[in-house]
């Protein structure tokens, strides 16, 4: 089996795992079960991001690929559209994608639990990435093996869906 | 006269002493005891008569009731060719498998409905396992049965055991061997209710319906590569192919058509010929936007009239409906068939120069299925496109002192993280979705300014197809939404 990034972020996010059920230690336990955490969204970034880039080279519209490649169509003072760096959030993309990429109902999508579960994810990823206050207690019940582990099942859950409904492939992550 | 044999005594009149003793002479029967001989020999002939008007058997074996049963049972429940003329069927005796059966003729319409072709080996203790194999609709040889029997073709020893005691006791022919001709007397019957030759078994075990359903089954394998050039033979006018394949360097001139899939440099199936010519013709006639749409270039498989196949009688037809010219003498397909020569030849004297592992395999890689197809599709599209053209024609002297197609990088690389483990490299299989992929890499190459194939190309080449795929069925949902 080759390596690759998402292989290696999916054993990672394992490995964590692991280590988070088998330490006694509490506060090494949560470290192992951040880590989890933020493995399994980097898991999820990397194949949204490699899944635009393949969209990208089908025929679409260039402001399409320009959201594709995280970049916006600006209007320079020449009057000329150019590509600027830009960043779309991962869901908002996600979404795009697979309303324009897949027989998806967007508005039926919404309301189903998976999707449910992965807005959870995000939150939860805003918290940690974006710390305004870390109190204890969300530590405390946020931050627990048993969540780390339902967090990594959402995140790969979502993105066998994505692969299968957009590229009508399977993902191999082990 | 008086003849005493044991205890039965003989008494004939005169009249027919005489003629009688007067057939003998003729025989040169004169000797003592030739006649006793002879009458004996009557009585042995009568005896062995088991039930007069249905059956008459070889004098030398032993009939079971149970098997006798079976065959009267038969005789009385099925409608014969030979029960109508009011002629005796016999019953002789197959020594290896010991089995009694009967040879005779059943009227197609009775066969149809009293036939079962979903037979078990083992009715008693595995009737889910089924003894005949899956039946070969699109099978060039079962279409041509189908036609020939259309035509009146009567056919003959097809293998039946009579059996009402297991499953299907509405059905007692259970076909053994002939499971096609069975299905082609089927499909042809609403034009044509002739006679068929069958071979009627009795009282089988499964020791015994199995050694028969082999001995019926197994024929020595004709490739269906052998049957392809065979039906390419028949084909009017004739070596309008293998002539192309002459012209252009497919083929050594003077050489046939390999009957088999084959590594070397000139040795190609008439399969091989026959994928160019419809890809060829196929990309020439495209008119969508091959760049950006997910294009699966056809094959021609062996003896199966499969869509390839469909398309290269049609073009076939054109020439001799003399509304095409013979394939050598169209100059664009000529020229193509040329440069594709090139290119195989330039990759396989490349790689058959080095000290390589599986070798056989790279040197010929531009004639595996996935690679001619999608090359001449490629040639064929880009008719109307002369530079692009050009820099596909190129290709084997752009490449330099490597192999053209790169082998050794394409081996390797694969969708990562999509393609599963035992994905050999692009255009190892011909799965659709891999043809498809290679004639993205030669379309992209004729638009590169790159020189050779490398792995940056290939990798753009799979993942536009897979964009392309993705984009085109999203299209379509919308457009079936919509409608």
């Amino acid at each position: 089996m080759t390596e690759t990034y998402f292989k290696t972020l999916n054993t990672s996010s394992k490995l964590y795992l692991h280590l988070a059920k088998k330490e006694s230690n509490v506060t090494k336990r949560k470290s192992f079960a951040l880590s989890v955490i933020i493995n399994s969204w980097v898991l999820l970034e990397a194949n949204t991001n490699y899944l635009s880039e393949i969209l990208a080279k089908a025929k679409v519209e260039s402001h399409e690929r320009a959201l594709l490649l995280d970049k916006e169509l600006k209007l320079n003072d020449d009057g000329f559209f150019i590509e600027i760096r830009s960043h779309s959030p991962t869901l908002k993309r996600v979404l795009f994608i697979l309303r324009r990429f897949s027989t998806i109902d967007i508005g039926e999508f919404k309301k189903t639990e998976i999707w449910q579960n992965i807005q959870n994810c995000e939150k939860i990823r805003n918290d940690l990435i974006h710390p305004k206050t870390i109190t204890k207690r969300y530590l405390e019940r946020q931050i627990t093996v048993k969540k780390a582990e339902e967090f990594r099942t959402n995140i790969i859950s979502f993105i066998k869906m994505i692969n299968k409904k957009v590229l009508n492939k399977e993902i191999i992550l082990d | 006269m008086c003849i005493i044999m044991g205890r039965i005594q003989v008494v004939l009149n005169d009249e027919i002493e005489k003629k009688f003793r007067d057939e003998l002479t003729k025989e040169g029967k004169t000797t003592k005891g030739s006649i006793s001989n002879e009458i004996e020999k009557l009585i042995k002939t009568r005896q062995s008569q088991i039930q007069q008007g249905k059956f008459v058997s070889q004098d030398d074996i032993k009939i079971n009731a149970d098997t006798l049963s079976e065959a009267l049972e038969f005789y009385d429940s099925i409608d014969t060719l030979e029960r109508q003329l009011g002629i005796n069927l016999i019953l002789l005796h197959d020594k290896k498998t010991d089995a009694i059966y009967t040879v005779c003729h059943i009227l197609a319409e009775t066969l149809i409905n009293k036939m079962d072709t979903d037979v078990p080996i083992d009715p008693d203790y595995q009737a889910q396992f089924r003894a005949n194999r899956e039946l070969r609709p699109l099978d060039r040889i079962y279409l041509r049965m189908v036609e020939d029997c259309k035509s009146g073709r009567q056919f003959s020893d097809i293998i039946i055991e009579y059996d009402t005691k297991h499953g299907k006791p509405e059905k007692p022919l259970k076909i053994l061997g002939g499971q096609h001709r069975s299905e082609a007397i089927k499909e042809s019957l609403s034009e044509t209710n002739r006679y068929h030759g069958v071979r009627v078994y009795f009282n089988l075990n499964k020791d015994k319906r199995t050694e028969l359903y082999i001995v019926s089954n197994t024929n020595i394998d004709v490739p269906s590569d052998l049957l392809d050039r065979l039906e390419e033979q028949g084909l009017i006018p004739p070596n309008v192919l293998r002539e192309f394949a002459w012209g252009v360097g497919l083929l050594e001139p003077g050489k046939d058509f390999s009957e088999r899939k084959s590594t070397e440099e000139d040795d190609i199936p008439v399969r091989t010929a026959r994928t160019f010519i419809i890809n060829f013709y196929d990309g020439k006639n495209y008119s969508g936007d091959f760049d950006n749409e997910p294009i699966i270039p056809a094959l021609c498989t062996p003896n199966v009239n499969d869509e390839g196949s469909v398309k290269y009688r049609k073009i076939y037809n054109q020439i001799k409906e003399r509304k095409l010219e013979h394939f050598k003498e169209q100059p664009d397909l000529f020229e193509a068939g040329i440069n594709f020569v090139r290119l195989h030849k330039k990759q396989f004297q490349t790689i058959d120069s080095q000290k390589l592992k599986g070798k056989k395999e790279y040197r010929s890689k531009a004639i595996t299925p996935s690679f001619i197809s999608a090359w001449a599709f490629a040639a064929g599209v880009l008719q109307g496109n002369k530079n692009r053209l050009e820099k596909l024609y190129k290709l084997p002297e752009k490449s330099g002192t490597l192999d053209p197609l790169n082998v050794e990088v394409i081996r390797n690389t694969k969708l990562e993280d999509y393609d599963s483990p035992t994905y050999r490299g692009l255009g190892t299989r011909s799965s659709p979705s891999e043809r498809g992929r290679v004639l993205k890499l030669f379309l992209l190459y004729s638009l590169a300014k790159k020189e050779k194939i490398d792995k940056e190309l290939i990798i753009a080449a799979i993942q536009k197809y897979h964009a392309d795929d993705t984009e085109t069925r999203s299209k379509q949902s919308i457009k079936k939404a919509l409608a």
